[in-house]
């Protein structure tokens, strides 16, 4: 059965011995003076995290906790994942206003949010930036691709 | 030197200078609020608007945004838990869990006394011994500042709340996120899988943005869907009162002093100050198990240690013309702009103007207490604010923080990425404040220890022959020692409970 108290430090274990790999590949450098090289400090990372992921597994087999387990990932946190990938994706294309917009108000009508004032305020909120980004601190916002 | 200070203060509260020194002031709170934006952005932002005014003013202004600034961090992570800067990260710890229990104007108060007091400090301390931290602070080479990540890291048990192992992993995943880039002694390029965006390394104010505030959103998120959703705290206005002042004063004031001298090292900025103080706090605390749910203590050192950092940092650049930090880099540039060369002549030549700004940075600090103890009313509304309409307000805010620092949407993926990886960490108890911690420190340790060894010759002896830099690693080793020995008596005094 899944347990995360064992998949996650074994995952890490697996990412550290691919790190461990990736390091081996590192290109030498034209000269080297130092005694030390450029893969010296990400060894040792690599080697305590397989050190304390070993830990972290022997502990809980260690401990005699039974807990019941709640999905790690919910509907709930896959809808904020696809938000902020939608949201960044749309704001590269059609820019800050726009994505903002669509994305507030996506976002309000998935919620199934009735009150017109909620609305109201997404998009007050969203030109409120724009303006305090653009015309008070110049600071540029996304303009979009297709707009250039 | 006290006719150019009372000068100084006239100048101050001249028409000409304190407008934009209120101006500055509260620009760097807005600035400092928003997630993403830094009060080195800031003070950057508006240095082109100086150009045409007078030296005084225009330091003055610059130098309000950076007080501003610093503060301003903490209104965001206290309320919403997402650190406007990343000095502001160790004031999650305390200052959140306070707003959860309702006291978030008690927080914002504690929170604007603290930084007030550390500003004042660090601004005493560098109007009187600012040649004498510049004489220590040269002292710093290769194997002082490999010493002092050092010490540095290991704070990250002390922040570790569940599992020093757990917050050892998260350093772990730090330290390697850190080593992405190029090699900073021999430029090897490595984890750069020829991405062009990743030769320069990982930027830390995405990786901030992600792990505190996307991450916190989709975990909002999740609770608000479900039946979990985190009760709006019947927080009162009640502010910090005079017992609460004088029980924080002392750490404060330590914490300040700490700032200061971490902030004169060339290197060390805010975001360490604010966890060292807090990690020092902790270890002589009466009762250290309260950090980290809700103790003024905790987050008064972060914010004192924070703030203390603004007078310390401007001990190099003023003395020796050297800057400290970015945000000194950017004043060293105001400067010249100005017409002043940094360094012991600008003493002697326009000590006018160099106590002109030491007399403004006490009356910015006394500003930013008026606008942090007047906003607090305003600012607590944000926590009135429907979860609904909260949560997407922090994604596209940290969204367009993230995109605003190089203008690239690489950032906003990187914050992404870390905004997922912080949410997946949380739900396995596993920190992601040793994450940020290893981020800043991790490339300080590996370049000095690398540069100590070139030094000399391949030998370790660097770490216990340079006393300042044997002082730290001793530091380290106590630290580390009283955390576990801390861990320990919790944990059997919570098995004792549980019989």
């Amino acid at each position: 059965m899944f347990n995360r108290n064992i998949f996650f430090p074994s995952l890490m274990i697996l990412f550290s011995i691919i790190a461990l790999v990736l390091i081996s590949q590192f290109p030498e450098p034209r000269y080297q003076d130092a005694p030390v090289g450029a893969d010296f400090f990400p060894s040792v990372i690599a080697v305590l995290q397989i050190i304390i992921c070993s830990v972290l597994i022997i502990q809980y087999k260690r401990s005699d906790k039974a807990t019941k387990e709640k999905p790690l990932i919910s509907s709930h946190a896959i809808f904020g994942f696809t938000l902020l990938i939608g949201y960044a994706t749309l704001i590269t294309f059609v820019g800050y206003l726009l994505a903002s917009l669509i994305g507030f108000t996506y976002y309000l009508m998935y919620h199934r949010i009735k009150k017109p004032s909620y609305y109201i305020i997404a998009w007050i909120f969203v030109f409120a930036i724009y303006f305090l980004f653009s015309e008070v601190f110049i600071i540029s916002l996304p303009e979009g691709l297709l707009f250039y | 030197m006290m006719d150019y200070l009372l000068t100084g203060f006239a100048s101050a509260f001249s028409m000409a200078v304190f407008p934009v020194l209120v101006f500055g002031v509260l620009g760097g709170v807005i600035l400092g609020a928003l997630p993403g934006l830094t009060a080195t952005m800031g003070v950057a932002i508006l240095l082109p608007f100086t150009f045409g005014m007078d030296a005084t003013p225009a330091l003055v202004m610059l130098i309000g945004v950076y007080i501003g600034g610093i503060y301003g961090g903490s209104i965001a992570a206290i309320l919403l838990k997402t650190p406007g800067t990343p000095a502001s990260a160790a004031t999650v710890l305390d200052g959140h869990t306070m707003a959860i229990k309702g006291l978030a104007a008690k927080a914002l108060s504690i929170a604007a006394v603290a930084s007030f007091i550390g500003g004042l400090i660090s601004t005493i301390v560098l109007i009187a011994v600012a040649p004498i931290l510049a004489d220590f602070a040269l002292r710093f080479n290769a194997p002082e500042y490999f010493a002092l990540a050092l010490f540095g890291l290991t704070i990250i048990a002390s922040v570790s709340a569940a599992s020093i192992w757990k917050g050892l992993l998260a350093g772990t995943i730090g330290l390697l996120v850190a080593m992405v880039g190029l090699d900073p002694i021999s430029s090897v390029p490595r984890f750069t899988f020829g991405v062009m965006d990743l030769y320069s390394g990982i930027n830390i104010i995405p990786v901030l943005i992600g792990l505190f505030a996307i991450s916190e959103a989709l975990n909002q998120l999740e609770k608000m869907s479900s039946n979990q959703q985190d009760i709006p705290p019947k927080f009162d206005y009640k502010l910090l009162s005079f017992s609460d002042f004088k029980k924080i004063l002392p750490t404060s004031v330590k914490s300040g002093l700490i700032g200061t001298s971490i902030g004169s090292v060339p290197g060390a900025g805010a975001d360490i100050s604010a966890f060292a103080c807090y990690n020092e706090a902790k270890r002589v605390a009466k009762n250290p198990e309260e950090f980290g749910k809700g103790s003024m203590h905790g987050l008064a050192a972060a914010e004192s240690g924070n703030n203390g950092v603004t007078g310390g940092s401007l001990v190099p650049l003023l003395t020796l013309g050297v800057p400290g930090d970015a945000v000194s880099a950017v004043l060293l540039g105001a400067l010249i702009v100005q017409g002043l060369t940094p360094g012991p002549l600008l003493f002697t030549q326009n000590p006018e103007i160099v106590y002109g700004i030491f007399s403004s940075m006490i009356v910015a600090n006394i500003v930013m207490l008026i606008i942090g103890f007047l906003g607090i009313r305003f600012f607590c509304r944000i926590i009135e604010v429907p979860k609904i309409l909260m949560i997407p307000i922090i994604i596209f805010l940290s969204i367009i923080g993230a995109y605003a620092i190089n203008n690239s949407m690489f950032d906003v993926g990187i914050a992404i990425f870390f905004g997922v990886l912080g949410f997946i960490l949380n739900k396995m108890d596993v920190p992601s404040s040793p994450i940020l911690l290893a981020i800043i420190l991790g490339p300080m340790a590996e370049t000095n220890l690398r540069k100590s060894l070139i030094m000399y010759e391949g030998s370790w002896s660097f770490l216990y022959d340079r006393p300042i830099a044997l002082a730290f690693i001793l530091f380290a080793i106590f630290s580390v020692y009283s955390t576990v020995k801390l861990k320990k008596k919790q944990r059997l005094a919570a098995e004792k409970a549980a019989i």
